[in-house]
């Protein structure tokens, strides 16, 4: 059932076996587990089924570190979340992501990639994107002979398209079930806990029109996006720093996969590796566009302090380019119909340098006998988890009285390491198999330069209540139950405490999941 | 930064082709010399400076004109006077260098280590 919290029909306190708040990619994924099941389950949604400006204000925030998207364009606050507007590549984060790598503080989950194997399988299903495979063998797929790089320095993964737009695809499902209630237009603003602040007993649920109660459960899970999951904990006056906050670590760590060019490469246009990264109309499931690279973490390699970089190779394309478009993507995705956002291609058009680049390719056909191009080399960086990059409150309230979110996004720089290393194995790769040479961008070399004004980010907020098994180094627990609130959970990528190169929604769903399972268990 | 530090596209790519065409020119044997250096002047016309700029920024660091002389004097015991000798046996140390990291890089262009050494040694001579 989907009903409108405004209606006067609607009574204004609720109770369910199970209240989840945020109907998006990890909210849908977890009621749609439980739909036919004897728990009422009821999941509480800020908006409504489409873009309105009212609720899309409660995004509005302030950016105070390195730039970034305006905070009310890079979500989306009505059903389906932010999967009404996401690029919808999936990829998985690697086995080796898990684990704990002793030179980055802060890494490691307390989980393997084999349990969360499984529901990478079953996830698959629910973005629709087939057989969850990423490695190199898509390349017999593609028809394409790949780069052969030394497997100990560079792997190639690829992107997988998912159509999938959680709100449209999943709602007349969750509408027809029976133990399932929906509830639009209904903003949690308040939690409410036992004295100790150790059990929440309910949240309080109000609208723009000045509608208030309460939703009442014995269990809770928050799923509200990596940013607005820390502004809602941090609002809370449960304690001075907020609900779940003992670790303090409620908004920090803040991470996002910084896109940035990083240099070129000079290839020929025949050479396999131009031809392996070049659109695959055929394969429109195979983004074999964004396949790119990532140089292994092994410290037998000198060097290694980082995590992990990726890489996409795009013919003719400049960052600069992709950055506008990116914002544009941003600011056209609130209006537009999740539909018709698949034709929106965000690398709208081409820049003067491609110019420059096709005289290059001149002069080396000239000189080589064979037509070579330049290749923009953009790197998708992993972040390193750093406590100083974090979400907090600002003093400014949105309609709801709620405190405003700040992001004070940072880098490390460590994380520059990380793009000098991987560029450096790349253009040695790419060296000794003769496929192409590679120019390193002079602030990937120069550690006093500062971050180039054209890098971009991908919309993906995670690490702002990490999970760990010590409650002073988490915000979850390995069930991603908040450490310091018996029964309140997270859902989505907030909770990832080290993020890989891999876009975050395959995962999220696939956490989401994993949570719905565990929740099954307890509620029982 | 300072002019004389930057190196554009087209000058460490046609540097490469000289590396890749020419390179061990001055030590040949003086008909060879001359045969390699038409078919060079042909192929690269002007370009051999920029294989010599190249060269000089390696010549700048410390150490690299004792590789440079060494380089010369393997290239000279391996007794690798033809242009397509030379070439295979740079093409052989090209991929060794890049295996194991053995790099040089200049404005950001990476080259292999026997690449910026040839080119030293062409600004040598």
């Amino acid at each position: 059932m989907i009903v409108d919290y405004r209606s006067s029909e609607i009574p204004n306190d609720i109770t369910a076996d199970l209240i989840v708040i945020g109907g998006g990619a990890a909210g849908v994924t977890i009621c749609r587990e439980f739909i036919g099941r004897s728990e009422k389950v009821c999941l509480l949604e800020a908006g409504g089924f489409d873009y309105d400006e009212q609720s899309q204000d409660s995004y509005r925030g302030k950016n105070v570190g390195l730039p970034y998207f305006d905070l009310e364009n890079c979500r989306l606050r009505y059903f389906g979340g932010s999967t009404n507007h996401w690029g919808g590549l999936c990829l998985r984060i690697e086995p080796a992501d898990f684990k704990e790598r002793s030179w980055i503080p802060l890494s490691g989950w307390p989980l393997t990639h084999e349990e969360l194997s499984r529901f990478y399988q079953l996830a698959a299903e629910i973005v629709e994107i087939g057989e969850p495979r990423f490695d190199e063998s898509l390349w017999n797929d593609l028809d394409t002979q790949p780069p052969q790089f030394d497997p100990h320095k560079l792997i190639t993964r690829f992107g997988r398209d998912s159509p999938t737009r959680f709100g449209s695809q999943y709602r007349e499902e969750l509408k027809k079930a029976e133990n399932i209630t929906i509830y639009l237009n209904a903003n949690v603003t308040k939690f409410a806990t036992s004295a100790a602040g150790d059990h929440l007993d309910s949240v309080q649920i109000s609208t723009y029109q000045g509608k208030h109660g309460s939703a009442k459960s014995n269990a809770f899970v928050l799923a509200t996006g990596g940013i607005e999951n820390a502004r809602l904990l941090l609002n809370s006056d449960v304690t001075p720093s907020g609900l779940g906050n003992s670790s303090g670590l409620v908004g920090r760590c803040f991470m996002e996969h910084a896109h940035v060019s990083s240099g070129l490469v000079a290839s020929g246009v025949d050479s396999a590796l131009r031809v392996a990264f070049d659109k695959h109309p055929t394969n429109p499931g195979l983004n074999a566009f964004y396949a790119g690279w990532r140089a292994v973490h092994d410290r037998r390699f000198p060097e290694h302090p980082f995590g992990i970089a990726y890489n996409v190779l795009r013919h003719f394309e400049t960052v600069a380019t992709a950055l506008y478009g990116k914002v544009a993507y941003n600011e056209f995705g609130k209006f537009l119909d999740p539909a018709d956002l698949r034709s929106f291609n965000p690398h709208l058009a081409l820049a003067p340098e491609v110019q420059e680049q096709e005289q290059v390719a001149d002069i080396c056909a000239t000189l080589w006998g064979r037509r070579t191009g330049m290749m923009d080399v953009l790197v998708r960086l992993e972040p390193r988890p750093n406590p100083d990059s974090r979400v907090l409150l600002d003093d400014e309230r949105d309609q709801l009285g709620l405190r405003r979110a700040v992001l004070d996004w940072r880098l490390m720089p460590e994380d520059r390491k990380t793009v000098a290393v991987f560029m450096k194995t790349l253009a040695s790769e790419l060296g000794r198999l003769e496929a192409g040479r590679v120019k390193i961008e002079e602030w990937v070399l120069n550690p006093a330069s500062p971050w180039p004004a054209s890098m971009y980010a991908g919309n993906h907020h995670m690490g702002t209540t990490r999970m760990s098994r010590d409650q002073d180094k988490g915000v979850v627990d390995p069930d991603c139950r908040m450490h310091d609130v018996d029964n309140l959970y997270i859902g989505g990528s907030s909770v990832f405490p080290t993020v890989g190169f891999s876009n975050p929604t395959f995962t999220i769903v696939s956490m989401s999941l994993r949570l719905a399972e565990h929740l099954k268990s307890k509620l029982t | 930064m300072e002019a004389k530090k930057l190196l554009p596209r087209r000058a460490f790519l046609l540097a490469l082709t000289a590396v890749a065409f020419s390179l061990g020119l001055p030590f040949r044997r003086a008909a060879a010399q001359r045969e390699v250096a038409r078919s060079v002047r042909e192929l690269m016309q002007a370009e051999l400076p920029a294989a010599r700029s190249i060269g000089h920024f390696y010549l700048s660091e410390p150490g690299h004109r004792q590789s440079a002389i060494e380089t010369l004097k393997e290239l000279q015991r391996l007794q690798l006077w033809r242009p397509a000798d030379i070439a295979r046996h740079i093409q052989a140390r090209r991929r060794s260098d890049f295996s194991h990291g053995a790099v040089f890089v200049q404005d950001g262009w990476v080259f292999a280590d026997i690449e910026a050494r040839i080119c030293a040694i062409i600004a040598l001579t």
